[in-house]
């Protein structure tokens, strides 16, 4: 056995959080997003702040595949569902968008309680085949009601009292809070007894429902949960953009933020889902706009424009061969060597 | 712990190190690289170099670099007409800073342009607009679609950045910052109309577009209300994907046949387009069809087939290179693609219209003052652009006129048809009937 700090009791293993380093990384993490406005100029400020975007989105995905198991392919289409009613609301009714975020949500929650349906009856490729039948069902219907390709969402909207959220700084720490605070719920969802019954329903159902987990009930929360994320992401989305269109929310896009599960770390809701956002989405989008050019301007044009999905399918591939768990794993164990240090033997 | 374990823990652990070390230096260079954007004023080498805003004595100026964005496709579904058009607005670039551009107090300005490929998805054009705007402060934008430059006209207009786009969509002409260099969608199928009642006579006609796509259905409520002043009946509005397969076509043309048009307009690009005219050949629908700008070009010759000759034409407001034997301007057009290594025969209609949208951002340029450019940046050059004619020498239909608040810089388009022999004929230059304004239209059916 290891050396270092053991928690004697349940409550203080459970605990939110339960060694220093959680506690120094905590406060880092809060000192780093207050001051990011300070240090960054607009440019990175979008980046960070559509970082934290796809962050909700992919907690919630991670609560629906990482944690109670159920294969999702239309996470980008419950993201429109949230996108298309901040911008109708806004646009058509007038409503606040901030106003409209809670209903974002809701809606969105609402088509993914249905979207549970099949997974009562259906698993894995099943269950995969009837979640991509949804994103194109939702993908069909996005392109029908926004024939012109996008959406615009009026600045005025975006206004709440002395908050404007057309300024990077105050949407970023609108974002940041809003974020900060799914992140903490997905959390506490993570140690509840749902987020117990989510595992044991992923690790075996049959062995859960043996011991009185309500299946059918705990795979409808789950994607219930996850629909709530993707709609608060979609609608968050729609107050950062200038317009939203339906080719954001493709098969193509429900795919990336899988991967971006796969990658980070599924089952590891909060810091996993952040590790696959910042590497397969701000990692990208760096490289993206300094590399690509390069290669366009040596003549690889084709390959500079493939290269996002060549990057895609490789790093898939080579985490879910070399460490299953994601890069979460690789990160635990750096933390787990400081937190022992120096016995860590 | 055993030795190879540890061993291997320590190898991770530098890995590691090595990752974190090679991330904080990557993510280093890309913050310092993203501060370097600004407008820039060049004096000499050895001295500072004023950003926008700061004007540095006049006789100290002698190279003004500004950055202009560039917004193409080359990957998505309108790469078969977005390539040439980005190759001829590089070789444009390219041209005017070897040439030299200078502005109206004789201060040679250099272009920076940043391309990048947004495969035709509005949503990545917005990204793609804010690298442009906050990570390199662009001016002006050379953009493409329609779908994402509608979606950005009112941003462009607050932030006072002159947007050329490869879209002549209507309802751009009344977007402050947004410009062509030619009539709008609805004008130029308008015009289109115009020259089949004039060849053929009234008659029934089918509109043959994707309906999910902004660009293609940019003119259709203009086409319907052009076709009833001319005596015209539409008979019915079909469903063709931008990346329409053989059966796409097939299918359409099929269900056209049913309705029995005797012109067809085709509003999406030249691919989709092509395969409509070989499927209408091959079910037997004997009626003319008529493209959009995008539609139909020099390649289509090669692309509907035989059977399809004698049946297909093109709008363009602008004259095809082959017809352009005596035109001036259009050496300037030839020396640019040979500087770029692009073949005469290589320069298509989608090449001169990339390097139209280059050349009348460079001509604004000449217009405005060194101060102007530095100081008002885009705001100057739309003034510019709405107070003076260019005139490209007989490449466009006609001189270019932007008004405030209505930019339409002229109403006629020349229609190309492609006769028996496979051969493309000039059939000249026709207006929009004069009965109906088909920009408004469009403008006021939202």
């Amino acid at each position: 056995m290891p050396a270092g700090v053991f928690k004697e009791t349940y409550e203080g293993d459970m605990a939110f959080i339960r060694y220093p380093i959680h506690k120094a990384a905590l406060v880092l993490a809060v000192i780093a997003g207050l001051s990011a406005p300070l240090l960054l100029d607009t440019y990175y400020l979008n980046l960070a702040i559509t970082a934290l975007i796809f962050w909700v989105a992919v907690i919630g995905l991670n609560i629906t595949v990482g944690l109670a198991g159920q294969i999702s392919l239309a996470q980008a289409a419950l993201m429109g569902v949230g996108a298309y009613t901040v911008a109708f609301a806004a646009l058509k009714l007038g409503v606040n968008v901030v106003l409209a975020l809670p209903l974002a949500g809701i809606t969105a929650m609402i088509i993914g309680l249905v979207l549970s349906l099949p997974s009562f009856k259906l698993k894995e490729y099943y269950l995969a085949m009837a979640s991509l039948a949804a994103q194109l069902l939702l993908e069909y219907a996005f392109s029908r009601i926004d024939p012109d390709q996008y959406t615009p969402i009026p600045p005025e909207a975006k206004r709440l009292a002395s908050i404007d959220l057309n300024e990077p700084e105050a949407l970023y720490y609108f974002t940041f809070i809003v974020a900060a605070l799914m992140a903490l719920a997905a959390g506490n969802i993570a140690r509840s007894s749902y987020g117990r019954a989510m595992k044991a329903v992923r690790d075996n159902d049959v062995a859960a429902s043996i011991v009185g987990v309500n299946v059918p009930l705990t795979k409808a929360i789950a994607f219930g949960i996850g629909g709530f994320y993707a709609g608060i992401a979609g609608g968050l989305y729609a107050i950062y953009s200038v317009g939203i269109g339906w080719e954001a929310f493709t098969l193509v896009n429900s795919i990336e933020l899988l991967g971006m599960v796969l990658i980070g770390g599924p089952g590891r809701v909060v810091w996993g889902s952040l590790l696959g956002v910042l590497v397969l989405r701000t990692g990208w989008t760096l490289l993206e706009s300094n590399l690509v050019p390069i290669l366009a301007a040596m003549g690889f044009s084709a390959f500079a424009s493939a290269i996002k999905y060549i990057v895609l399918g490789t790093l898939i591939t080579v985490v879910i061969i070399l460490e299953p768990e994601g890069l979460i794993a690789v990160l635990r164990r750096v933390k787990e060597y400081f937190r022992l240090w120096p016995y860590s033997y | 712990m055993e030795g190879g374990g540890l061993a291997r823990q320590n190898t991770l652990y530098i890995v590691l190190a090595a990752l974190v070390i090679i991330i904080v230096l990557a993510g280093a260079y890309f913050l310092l690289a993203g501060r370097g954007g600004e407008m820039q004023e060049e004096t000499t080498p050895a001295e500072a170099t004023p950003t926008a805003g700061e004007a540095a004595p006049k006789e100290e100026a002698k190279v003004i670099e500004i950055n202009v964005g560039l917004l193409v496709d080359e990957t998505g579904p309108t790469s078969d007409v977005g390539k040439g058009y980005a190759r001829g607005a590089e070789a444009a670039f390219k041209y005017f800073n070897e040439k030299g551009i200078y502005t109206k107090d004789g201060v040679r300005v250099k272009i920076n342009y940043i391309k990048r490929d947004y495969a035709y998805n509005p949503t990545l054009a917005e990204e793609f607009y804010r690298e442009f705007r906050d990570r390199y402060n662009v001016i002006a934008v050379v953009g493409w679609g329609t779908a994402d430059t509608e979606k950005l006209s009112d941003q462009v207009a607050r932030d006072k950045v002159v947007y050329i786009s490869a879209s002549y969509s209507a309802k751009l002409v009344v977007k402050p910052y947004n410009f062509f260099p030619a009539p709008d969608y609805s004008t130029q199928a308008c015009s289109g109309l115009q020259w089949l009642a004039t060849e053929y006579g009234a008659g029934k006609i089918a509109l043959a577009y994707d309906h999910k796509v902004a660009y293609s259905r940019s003119p259709i409520s203009a086409i319907k209300e052009a076709a009833k002043a001319l005596g015209m009946e539409v008979v019915g509005d079909f469903d063709l994907p931008l990346r329409a397969t053989e059966a796409d076509a097939e299918r359409i043309a099929r269900e056209m046949k049913a309705a029995d048009p005797d012109y067809v307009w085709c509003g999406n690009t030249i691919s989709s387009c092509s395969l409509l005219a070989r499927a209408m050949a091959k079910v037997g629908l004997d009626a003319v069809l008529l493209s959009n700008v995008w539609g139909f070009d020099e390649r289509s010759p090669n692309l509907v087939g035989e059977e399809a000759y004698g049946m297909v034409a093109g709008i363009s407001p602008f004259l095809y290179p082959m017809f352009a034997s005596g035109v001036e301007a259009y050496n300037v057009i030839y020396e640019a693609a040979s500087m770029a290594g692009v073949p005469k025969e290589e320069v298509t209609l989608r090449f001169v219209q990339g390097f139209l949208n280059v050349w009348l951002l460079v001509k604004a340029i000449e217009e405005v003052t060194s101060q102007d450019l530095l100081e008002r940046k885009g705001e100057a050059l739309k003034e510019v652009l709405e107070s003076r004619t260019f005139d490209f020498g007989g490449i466009t239909a006609a001189p270019l006129r932007f008004q405030e608040g209505w930019h339409v810089p002229y109403k006629t388009v020349f229609i190309v048809f492609l006769a028996e022999d496979g051969s493309l004929q000039l059939k000249g230059k026709f207006t929009a009937p004069e009965a109906i304004d088909c920009a408004k239209v469009t403008i006021e059916g939202g």
